[in-house]
């Protein structure tokens, strides 16, 4: 059984410039000891799906609609909120983006580390703080003891995000949602941290969602991917899939757009032209129609659904024209654009 | 800490002097003293005072005086002689001339002139002088600001400014500490509760009340509290001070306005922490909304509330100047303003530095409280 | 794109297509200026533009306060109790103002009369000029009102201009009694000049020209001047403009005038008049003073900032200091030591206002230096500073095109915050009786009425609430206005929302 299922989850906010459909008909399943990558730009609603897993969506604007999200066979949705508290942190944690803003500036490591165990009632007093010594020396924090003193702004940016790492995992949860953790570090740190995610994921199990713009970490990380586009999922694949031949126009967009190593020096790297779309006035049609190289008239009244593509099951795309795209054919209108 | 707080005592030294030394050359040079109100004075009378608070003295020497700590007095101070000279009541009292007398005019209307060529003036009797031992010697060494002695009230002349103080400080500080408490307790709790419920109605009606307690002046406050409070309730005092009953109403108008102040800091301070990313952390913890709001967001939230304190007493101690005179209580403020209307200008500096004092040390102390629930804020860089 | 070997240029190069195409999406972007986001943004929050407009509105209210129909805010009437709000329809109590020449002896001579002759309110804007003549012939024993002697009548008519009231009474020197004429001015005709008494010429002129005409030969003795007397009236020092209005209003309106709308206080005096007299000097005390301090505070925290270093740091420590000196005592001190002063100072012009604005301005200066000079230390090392530099811009340019924008907006911000605590200081000095002085009404002054106004017996409200809420309403409107001024200009909103 998959330890997290989730089906049909949308999120809106009710906003003063109307409704911004942020995460629209999004399911996935996760294996125990999987990764699966979620991807995309800025406002694809990648970070607001994890937040309604979490049940954090801060409400109001936020309104969650999910047919369900089942974790162990249990539907989240449906939980209290006093249950939900006991999963959140025990059983689902989560790892957040910016370090230097997502740990308590006022409180020591020890008390932010000790409160998750006391909480969820695994430890007390002592025996919480040799917990949580341990768990610093686990992710790699040279002088646990010490450092369970300091205040967050006493620790580097890289040592922050170990800390945080440890904070999520110190209860060893089933799974664990990790919202850009690398985003806000250095080069050299963020494969260090990574390394240690992957480590702590075979030695304990962990379901791991990994949500990140970032194609390089996906690719080292991930057993599956999703790719996100204005609240939608577009793209499912397995990671070497995806990057060996992407099926959607956006994916190929994206994929383009990075550099490679082997790469010719002298070749540009193409920029998906235009904007992402307004999510409060998103067009009937595909969201991506006016980026889009590949479109067709069809393509502007309706929806393509996230569906497999003909020759490559299980892999699904939302595009009518994948077959086209996984052929390497040149894109049906020329220019692109508006 | 220690570096910081000699830091501050070195400029808490200067502050003091300026103000000491400003306010005396004013108050010294203002023609027309808390004497001159009154009927004119025998000039005997007038010298005898002058002398009494060393009126006659060079104002160098009297600013000496002010500032001490030494007392420069012949008489008792650190200069005094081992001797004085006294009347001597036992010998006969003798015949000398009197320098002030009119010269005799004889009988043809001219000034009679002495052998000397001199005009001869009539004679008085007065005692002689002998030496006696100066019994007061060294009896009043230290004296002046530095000694903590702010002199003699030129208004009330059987008390010494100290002796007002002592007296009128203890109703002043009850007053104000209790008008803090209100401060305090009523606009953290509306602030608080507030950003907890923002957007609802409760909200926006502590809103409104808040703007409208930091836009009204506190004596407008107080008289719609009178009128709201002190008509309705008969055991509550319109006025007048003796009994615990007597401080509810003015410490309650003299914290109204700060605590609507402080509603508005920390609402807007817990807002801002709310909107932190490190309390979505406590909840994705699982810590129940009760706890992330009092072990994550309040303290962070109250912060700016602690460096407002400096200045709210600052403002509590002016604003008792009002409650007191309108509430008839004898505080400190109400001599003050007294002092300052009637001219009597030791009593009127004795509270300025008295109070300057108490703001400064309240300032550093809040600076140091700030550091301790503010890890990140180092002493050394402040 | 297709050749091997590339130059760095070529690499970079657009193909023109693209160009023209980035150019016209850029051109979609309109550029906007700081105070135009700052307009749009402040008009999107309600509560701040109606503030806005709300403080437009009572500005130019108080400003045009000389020409509206208003009661005297100052005359006193200690014959009524306050009176409720009445409509201007509805109709007038009839309370007897004036009080009859001859009943008790007046203050001056003639002055009661003219009081309530010359107008049908004393509005304290009257002043009257006294003409005497000795004239042959025994008086009345006790000061009267008279028809006047046609001769000398016409002769302070011709002078002034003027229908002239006439009083007689004994004389100290037998054989003669003194007639004195007085003239009533208007708002606008007052003599020029302060202890100047307009009309001295005038009626010298007009006298030997009836002597020569030979008017005054009556036979009985010789007609002389014994001299004018000038009395201003209690605003003295109105300014041109004002008198000017004040004539355009008894122009418009004659001496009709709206009754007490709002009621009147123990005095007598019209609550409405006085609460828009009143804003007048709360307004004029509160902008100046805080021009005072901004001006102080700008130019110490400018240089503060400019210089920088151990300079910077030394005028720093120097404000961190003045903070933490209780203020309000030093000053209240200054006040009542300057007030021995008083007469001295008045000589050269520095009034007690004088003195006010600027010891006010004295204390608020200080956050506007701190504000200004880490403005303008964070603006002085700021990248579009060194990037405006490096295109070019000369220092001058930097200043007024880069700096000085960046640091109005936050002086804008405090000095609409610094208004309405000045307004509340003022309040506070008149409460204490160190501020403005009665005739002059200020909105501190009300405020004390008010708060005299309540007992358990009998409380009059209008007196209370009616100033508390146009005090509240304004400060409430100016703490809207700055509080969405600073959400409006802050850099770091721009482009938002």
């Amino acid at each position: 059984m998959a330890v997290l299922d989730v089906r049909g989850l949308s999120v809106r906010f009710e906003t003063h410039q109307g409704t911004v459909e942020a995460v629209r008909d999004v399911s996935f399943t996760l294996e125990a000891g999987q990764t699966l990558g979620i991807v995309g730009e800025s406002g694809s609603g990648k970070s607001v799906t994890s937040l309604a897993i979490m049940g954090l969506v801060p409400s109001p604007p936020g309104v969650v609609e999910a047919d369900a999200i089942l974790f162990e066979g249990r539907d989240l949705t449906k939980l209290e909120r006093g249950a939900m508290r006991k999963v959140r942190g025990k059983d689902v944690a989560m790892i957040f983006q910016d370090p230097m803003t997502s740990l308590n500036p006022l409180l020591t490591v020890e008390r932010q580390l000790t409160e998750v165990l006391e909480i969820h009632g695994i430890a007390k007093g002592r025996d919480a703080r040799d917990r949580c010594a341990r768990a610093l020396g686990d992710v790699g924090i040279p002088n646990p003891e010490k450092r369970l003193e300091a205040y967050p702004h006493e620790l580097s940016g890289g040592m922050r995000q170990r800390v945080m790492i440890a904070m999520g995992l110190l209860c060893n949860p089933k799974v664990l949602i990790a919202d850009e953790p690398t985003t806000a570090l250095d080069v050299t740190i963020q494969a260090q941290i990574l390394e240690l995610m992957k480590e702590l994921q075979r030695k304990h199990g962990t379901a791991i969602v990994l949500i990140t713009h970032d194609l390089g970490v996906v690719a080292g990380m991930s057993d599956a991917v999703q790719v996100m586009y204005a609240g939608r999922v577009v793209e499912r694949a397995t990671a070497s899939e995806l990057f060996a031949q992407p099926l959607h126009p956006y994916t190929k967009g994206l994929l383009t757009s990075v550099p490679t190593i082997d790469g010719d020096p002298d070749h540009r790297l193409t920029s998906i032209d235009g904007q992402p779309p307004d999510l409060a006035r998103l067009p009937v049609g595909c969201a991506f129609r006016p980026r889009c190289a590949w479109r067709v008239d069809r393509c502007e009244k309706e929806r393509p659904p996230l569906a497999a593509v003909p020759g490559y099951e299980p892999r699904a795309t939302a595009c009518f024209e994948s077959e086209r795209v996984a052929r390497g054919e040149t894109p049906a209108t020329a220019g692109g654009g508006r | 800490m220690i570096p910081f707080l000699v830091r501050r005592l070195v400029w808490f030294v200067i502050t003091l002097w300026c103000v000491v030394t400003v306010s005396f050359f004013l108050m010294r040079n203002v023609e027309g003293g808390p004497f001159d109100s009154e009927k004119a004075l025998a000039p005997e009378i007038k010298a005898n005072i002058e002398r009494r608070y060393h009126l006659d003295w060079p104002q160098w020497k009297q600013y000496l005086q002010y500032v001490g700590p030494f007392n420069l007095d012949e008489r008792s101070g650190i200069f005094s002689k081992d001797t004085i000279e006294v009347d001597d009541l036992d010998a006969a009292p003798i015949e000398v001339p009197d320098p002030d007398g009119e010269p005799v005019v004889g009988p043809d209307g001219e000034p009679v002139v002495g052998p000397d060529g001199e005009p001869v003036r009539p004679t008085k009797l007065v005692r002689p002088k002998k030496t006696v031992p100066n019994p007061d010697r060294y009896t009043d060494v230290f004296t002046g600001v530095l000694a903590g002695d702010l002199g003699p009230s030129f208004k009330y002349k059987d008390y010494s400014v100290n002796d007002i103080i002592a007296q009128s400080l203890p109703i002043s500080i009850s007053l104000g500490s209790v008008g803090l408490f209100w401060a305090l307790l009523l606009g953290l709790g509306a602030g608080i509760l507030s950003a907890v419920w923002r957007g609802t109605g409760l909200d926006l009606s502590m809103r409104v009340v808040a703007t409208m307690g930091i836009a009204l002046p506190n004596f407008v406050i107080a008289g719609f509290l009178i009128l709201s409070l002190a008509f309705s309730i008969d055991w509550l005092p319109v006025a007048g001070w003796g009994a615990p009953r007597f401080i509810l109403l003015p410490s309650l108008a003299l914290g109204a306005p700060f605590a609507a102040y402080i509603a508005r800091l920390a609402r807007t301070g817990v807002l801002e922490v709310l909107s932190q990313d490190h309390v979505r952390t406590a909840r994705a913890k699982g810590l129940p909304e009760k706890l992330v709001l009092l072990r994550h967001v309040v303290k962070g939230g109250v912060l700016p509330v602690v460096s407002y304190l400096g200045p709210a007493v600052a403002g509590i101690l002016t604003g008792s100047l009002v409650i007191e005179k309108l509430f008839g209580i004898p505080g400190t403020g109400t001599h003050f303003v007294n002092s300052a209307l009637a001219r009597d200008y030791t009593l009127a500096m004795g509270v300025t530095i008295l109070y300057t004092v108490l703001v400064y040390s309240l300032n550093t102390l809040v600076d140091l409280a700030y550091t301790l629930l503010d890890p990140r804020i180092k002493l050394e860089e402040s | 794109m297709a050749a091997p070997k590339k130059t760095g240029t070529d690499r970079t190069a657009l193909d023109p297509a693209r160009l023209e195409k980035l150019l016209a999406e850029a051109a979609e972007f309109k550029g906007e200026s700081l105070w135009q986001d700052a307009w749009r943004r402040l008009k999107r929050n309600r509560g701040a533009y109606l503030s806005l407009w709300f403080l437009a509105l009572f500005g130019l209210t108080s400003f045009l306060a000389p020409l509206l129909p208003l009661a005297s805010p100052s005359a006193l009437n200690l014959q009524i109790e306050p009176q409720p709000s009445r409509w201007p329809w509805a109709p007038s109590p009839k309370i007897d103002r004036a009080t009859s020449p001859d009943a008790e002896a007046p203050a001056a001579f003639g002055e009661v009369a003219t009081r309530s002759v010359g107008s049908l309110l004393d509005d304290g804007w009257q002043h009257r000029t006294f003409v005497d003549f000795t004239v042959p012939g025994e008086g009345p024993d006790r000061p009267t009102h008279f028809e006047g002697t046609p001769a000398l009548a016409e002769i302070v008519r011709r002078a002034s201009g003027r229908e002239p009231l006439a009083f007689h009474k004994r004389s100290d020197t037998p054989g003669v009694h003194v007639e004195r004429y007085a003239v009533v001015h208007r708002f606008a005709d007052k003599p020029e000049k302060e202890g100047d008494v307009g009309l001295q010429d005038a009626v010298e002129e007009e006298l030997a020209a009836a002597r020569a005409r030979g008017d005054l030969d009556t036979g009985a003795g010789p007609v002389e001047l014994a001299g004018l007397e000038y009395l201003p009236g209690l605003w003295p020092d109105m300014p041109f403009f004002d008198r000017w209005m004040l004539g355009v209003r008894s122009w418009l309106f004659g001496f009709w005038e709206v009754g007490p709308l709002l009621g009147t206080d123990a005095k007598g005096r019209d609550i409405l008049a006085r609460i828009v007299w009143g804003s007048r000097i709360s307004i004029q005390v509160s902008v100046i003073a805080s021009l005072v301090s901004l001006l102080l505070g700008v130019t110490y925290g400018a240089f503060s900032g400019f210089l920088g270093g151990r300079v910077d740091n030394l005028m720093m420590r120097i404000v961190d200091v003045l903070y933490s000196i209780p203020f309000i005592f030093v000053v209240i001190f200054f006040i009542t030591v300057l007030n021995a002063y008083r007469t001295d100072l008045e000589k050269i012009n520095i009034t007690r206002m004088t003195i006010f604005y600027l010891v006010i301005g004295a204390i608020y200066w200080l956050t506007m230096a701190r504000v200004v000079r880490g403005q303008v230390l964070s603006l002085k090392n700021q990248e579009f500073v060194e990037a405006a530099r490096v295109v070019g811009a000369g220092t001058a340019r930097i200043v007024f095109v880069h700096i000085v924008p960046n640091v109005l907006s936050i002086v804008i911000v405090y000095l609409t915050l610094t208004i309405p605590a000045v307004m509340l200081f003022e309040a506070f000095l008149s409460f204490l009786g160190l501020g403005v002085e009665a005739p002059r009404v200020s909105w501190g002054l009300l405020a004390v009425d008010g708060s005299e106004a309540y007992s358990p017996i009998k409380t009059y409200w209008n007196v209370i609430v009616y100033p508390a809420i146009a005090m509240a309403s304004t400060l409430l409107a100016l703490n809207i206005l700055g509080d969405g001024l600073r959400d409006a200009l802050d850099p770091k909103m721009r482009g938002k929302d």
